[in-house]
């Protein structure tokens, strides 16, 4: 009767697909996802709407009190108030006169001559605010629109009324709605006094059409204060339909993304599917597709749900300027949806893969849902413009994006910046799931208590466990808050004031950085030359260091100015504009310290005490339970993130350059087995940044050294860069030291 | 057809070291039942675990049909089908398309899906539930169901890890008599269980763990001269209460 059974040999490969339509069937029968599915944009839209409308409109009978809107307008003309008024006094007239001639003919009886884009009448064109600037400056009159005092300025050259139009206009306006709204009507009611008046010359004579005013082109400008705080302010519904959007995006891939996961591991079916021959990361795409098709589908019915909300209770008009809501304008918001979706489940599934129940999972989304509402508010703000770190920060960028699509004012170069650094985002979030998901460790490991991180070991130990490290830095992240905090509050109005702040932040510096890790080493009776990596490493190390500390600052210039001109050259000049003007006066004071405090409180002790901390506790802990890959990238984008946070404000433009400098700094330390090289870069890394500006009125006295508003010349950055690569080369070659390796293997095979 | 050797596993949770399972080893061959028997927390489950690759031993290898799970352990899985004490249902799909799913998983073609299905139906009695949600069926009706499922694609080696948890004396029996019948059909079973006294009626060899440990390795008769007990329910007790 005994026969050998053989196994079923597959005809056929295995197709993901199938187990992501199972996944997707799955999910559209809970009743929970269809909720968030159907039932939010069918009853929450019609509701907020119902509230955003009453509220506006209340809003604005409280601003406006039945009176009509009226734009304030500054002009200007370098001929002089007389030619000002010669160009405009006729046209003025032209236009009460072409005023009263319609309504006459209409048989209206009323003041009213126009209605803006949101159906709020317009007064009369002599009624809006004029405000005449004599012949001082023109940089008055850009001043008054920047501060939001006038809505738009213009700019009036007087032209030849005998063969031409009376003069040539041009506007400068700021980004927000209403000054964009006040240079259309402005433009409108121009083109359309012009149609009036050859309309009636043909009429009269035959004679050839000539507009009385012609455009030169618009000028944008920086907003100082933000749209004006005259009355009714337009609101910008552009940036809030993304938002919303994205929301409710994520609320749809919550769900499927923790039940795919979490809640399949507590419902025992993840090991069963684990337990059959499918490739783990077959499985992982298989649920991303399901997260993301929820998502995309919670997208598209918010976005129809919305689109017919605004357009059922006549929302549109409350967008600014040339802003429209077309099936072409929800297709590419469509888009940006996806794509954003694809990011964020990927998120989603990399953080709920770790969870081992429902709730586990909830309380880990939790912050993340709360964090994201961060970047959601911050993209609300009204003239944010998407450039420069803004169109690589993740969430804000699409936002920003979308707000542009909807306003038809999108720049192309930033546009394709944030989606490619959206898509490189979810690629990255999709791998880092993908090593996760379902490993065993995942899969069958304990919930440990919070008792086990503050246990002592019995005996001495020569590595220290990663989850001290991980606590030591979430511990650090708040005492550097509270440093940053304290040290902001210290005065720099003289250079003794700066002394005094710059060794406050040197004990700071030592307190969080090295006395905190050396407390929770000791603790954890490590050995500490081990743990932080203070052994004295070959020279040729050194050397490396020292090279690459003198080469590294052009690169990491250059990569500055190459970031900051993702965003237009315009925003760029803007912004080494203002990075001068705030550090110019800072660098004045600072160049009255006695440069030794310099080189010990700015270059010296951060580079020890940081590479203590970061490449000794952090890195080296984590490449004893993962990979040294692992290890140093964890530790170069923690490293980025602590320098974000500088005084007081987040400054999201030193992330990626900082980062960089931190994988170097990482792969040196991993190479040496030792901090000493990377504390010997970093001091002279920070020494050469900070003596070149400590120095620089003496150094600009060669023909050979840039001025602060040029980019770094060329030759530096060959120079430095080929010596660096040379650097790296060398160091590329080196072997790993074995003991280090060896020990790396046996720590992980444990 | 199933070879063991020195299988070790320990976890680590803070401070505390359990050494799961020490260096166990036993065999069993096709057309046998191999009972692996032991108190809670014995290494009952971290053992069939690491036989299926799902969690890699410290040390040591399990190797199913000449194939070592450590080295391919999709090779492994495609020869096993596994029910476990913890395996549940997907609660909005029907019996039958979580079944056919499977099939999917296995890459069998519909027809060779449809067939199988119709004769597990039978044997284990599903057809009654099998267009039922699973989220509507009982404890004895899932766990016949996951049977179904790890048999679906016809494997010759089952590991079956408290399958009849939960299950009332009836629903047991069920899965006894299939297990019967799996046995002189030819395939090499590893079976954990409480029921010490069904099992010993269709295991042909049974291992006793106990912390992490293999005890006793044999047939009936031989842990009876070696233990000098007449039943498993006499041994486990002196196994865990020694006299």
């Amino acid at each position: 009767m005994n026969q050998q059974p053989t196994s079923y040999n597959p005809v056929r490969p295995f197709s993901w697909w199938r187990l992501a339509s199972k996944e997707l069937r799955e999910t559209l029968r809970d009743r929970r996802t269809i909720i968030t599915l159907v039932l939010m944009p069918l009853l929450v839209y019609p509701i907020l709407s119902l509230i955003f409308r009453t509220f506006l409109l209340s809003n604005a009978e409280a601003l406006g009190a039945g009176q009509p809107l009226q734009y304030s307008i500054v002009c200007f003309s370098e001929n002089g108030s007389q030619a000002l008024a010669n160009v405009l006094g006729p046209v003025g007239a032209r236009m009460t006169q072409m005023d009263d001639q319609i309504r006459k003919e209409n048989g209206q009886d009323n003041n009213v001559t126009a209605f803006s884009r949101s159906n709020v009448p317009l007064a009369r064109f002599h009624e809006h605010q004029w405000q005449f600037l004599d012949d001082k400056s023109k940089a008055e009159m850009i001043s008054v629109v920047e501060s939001g005092q006038a809505d738009v300025g213009l700019v009036v050259t007087p032209g030849s009324p005998q063969t031409g139009p009376l003069g040539t206009v041009q506007m400068f306006t700021r980004p927000d709605g209403r000054s964009q709204d006040a240079a259309n009507y402005l433009r409108g009611r121009l083109n359309e006094l012009t149609a009036y008046q050859n309309a009636q010359q043909l009429a009269r004579a035959g004679l050839a059409p000539r507009p009385m005013l012609e455009f030169d082109n618009d000028v944008l400008m920086d907003s100082i204060s933000g749209p004006s705080n005259s009355k009714a302010k337009s609101f910008s519904l552009a940036s809030l339909v993304p938002l919303i959007l994205v929301l409710m995006t994520i609320t749809g891939a919550v769900y499927p993304a923790i039940d795919l996961t979490a809640g399949e591991r507590e419902r025992g079916t993840l090991e069963t599917l684990m337990a059959a021959p499918i490739p783990r990361a077959s499985i992982l795409m298989s649920k991303f597709v399901a997260v993301l098709s929820v998502a995309v589908m919670t997208a598209m019915l918010n976005l129809v749900g919305m689109a017919a909300t605004i357009w059922t209770f006549q929302l549109d008009q409350f967008l600014p300027g040339d802003a429209s809501f077309t099936t072409l304008t929800m297709a590419k918001v469509l888009g940006l949806l996806v794509l954003f979706a694809a990011f964020f489940s990927a998120v989603l599934l990399a953080v709920t893969s770790y969870a081992k129940s429902f709730k586990e999972a909830q309380a880990y989304l939790v912050p993340i849902i709360l964090l994201s509402l961060g970047p959601g508010l911050m993209a609300m703000f009204p003239g944010l413009e998407l450039a420069g770190t803004l169109a690589i920060t993740p969430m804000m960028n699409i936002l920003l994006l979308a707000r542009d699509v909807i306003e038809n004012t999108v720049q192309v170069v930033p546009a394709l910046v944030a989606i490619s650094s959206t898509a490189l985002y979810a690629g990255v979030a999709i791998w880092v799931a993908a090593r996760t998901f379902g490993s065993s460790s995942m899969l069958y490991s304990n919930q440990g208590s919070v008792s086990e991180l503050f246990q002592r070991p019995d005996g001495i130990s020569r590595t220290l466990q990663p989850a001290a490290a991980l606590g030591c830095m979430a511990l650090l992240f708040p005492v550097n808050f509270v440093m940053i905090g304290v040290l902001g509050r210290l005065s720099t109005d003289t250079s003794a004031d700066l002394a005094a702040r710059f060794t406050i932040m040197g004990a700071f510096t030592v307190l969080a950085f090295v006395a905190i890790p050396y407390l929770i080493a000791s603790h954890q009776r490590a050995n500490l030359s081990e743990v932080f990596g203070l052994k004295m490493p070959r020279y040729v190390y050194l050397a490396i260091g020292l090279v690459l500390g003198l080469t590294l600052w052009p690169l990491v210039a250059s990569l500055i100015e190459f970031y900051g001109r993702l965003g237009g050259e315009a925003a760029h000049a803007a912004w080494q504009k203002s990075l001068v003007a705030e550090t110019s006066d800072l660098i004045g004071k600072i160049r009255k310290v006695s440069p030794v405090t310099i080189a010990i409180f700015l270059s010296l002790v951060p580079a020890f005490c940081e590479e203590f901390f970061f490449r000794g506790m952090l890195m080296r802990s984590l490449s004893r339970w993962r990979a040294a890959t692992f290890a140093i990238a964890f530790s170069a984008v923690v490293f980025g993130l602590f320098h974000v946070l500088s005084n007081s404000v987040i400054a999201l433009d030193r992330l990626l350059p900082t980062t960089m400098v931190g994988l170097v700094l990482g792969y040196l330390a991993w190479k040496s087995d030792s901090i000493l090289p990377g504390v010997i870069l970093h001091s002279f890394h920070n020494a050469v940044v900070v003596f070149l500006g400590y120095y620089q009125p003496r150094l600009q006295k060669f023909e050979w050294f840039p001025d602060e508003s040029q980019s770094m010349p060329w030759t530096w950055v060959a120079v430095s860069g080929g010596c660096a690569a040379i650097a790296m080369l060398l160091l590329f070659r080196m072997k790993v030291d074995s003991g280090q390796e060896d020990e790396r293997k046996l720590e992980v095979s444990r | 057809m199933i070879s063991i050797q020195n299988l070790s596993k320990t976890y680590r949770t803070g401070k505390v070291r359990v050494e799961a399972v020490r260096s166990v080893s036993f065999s069993a061959q096709a057309g046998e039942v191999y009972g692996l028997l032991g108190p809670n927390g014995a290494g009952k489950t971290t053992t069939m675990r690491m036989i299926l690759g799902l969690l890699p031993p410290d040390e040591g290898w399990a190797e199913i049909g000449g194939i070592r799970s450590d080295v391919d352990a999709d090779g492994v899985k495609r020869q096993v089908g596994f029910v476990s004490a913890s395996a549940g249902v997907y609660q909005w799909l029907t019996a039958r398309e979580m079944l056919t799913f499977f099939g999917d998983i296995y890459s069998m073609p519909s027809a060779l899906i449809d067939e199988r299905l119709d004769e597990l139906a039978e044997l284990l009695q599903l057809t009654e539930f099998l267009d039922q949600r699973c989220s509507t069926l009982s404890t004895g009706q899932r766990q016949r169901i996951n049977l179904a499922r790890a048999l679906l694609h016809d494997p010759p080696v089952m590991l079956l890890d408290e399958p009849t948890l939960g299950l009332d004396v009836v629903g047991s029996q069920v899965i006894f008599n299939y297990i019967d019948l799996l046995k002189s059909q030819g395939k090499a079973i590893i079976m954990c269980t409480h029921r010490l006294e069904q099992a010993q009626g269709v295991c042909s060899r049974f291992g006793l763990l106990h912390r992490g440990e293999m005890i006793h390795d044999g047939n009936l008769a031989e842990l009876q001269q070696e233990t000098g007990r007449e039943n498993l329910v006499d041994m486990f007790i002196n196994l865990l209460n020694p006299a």
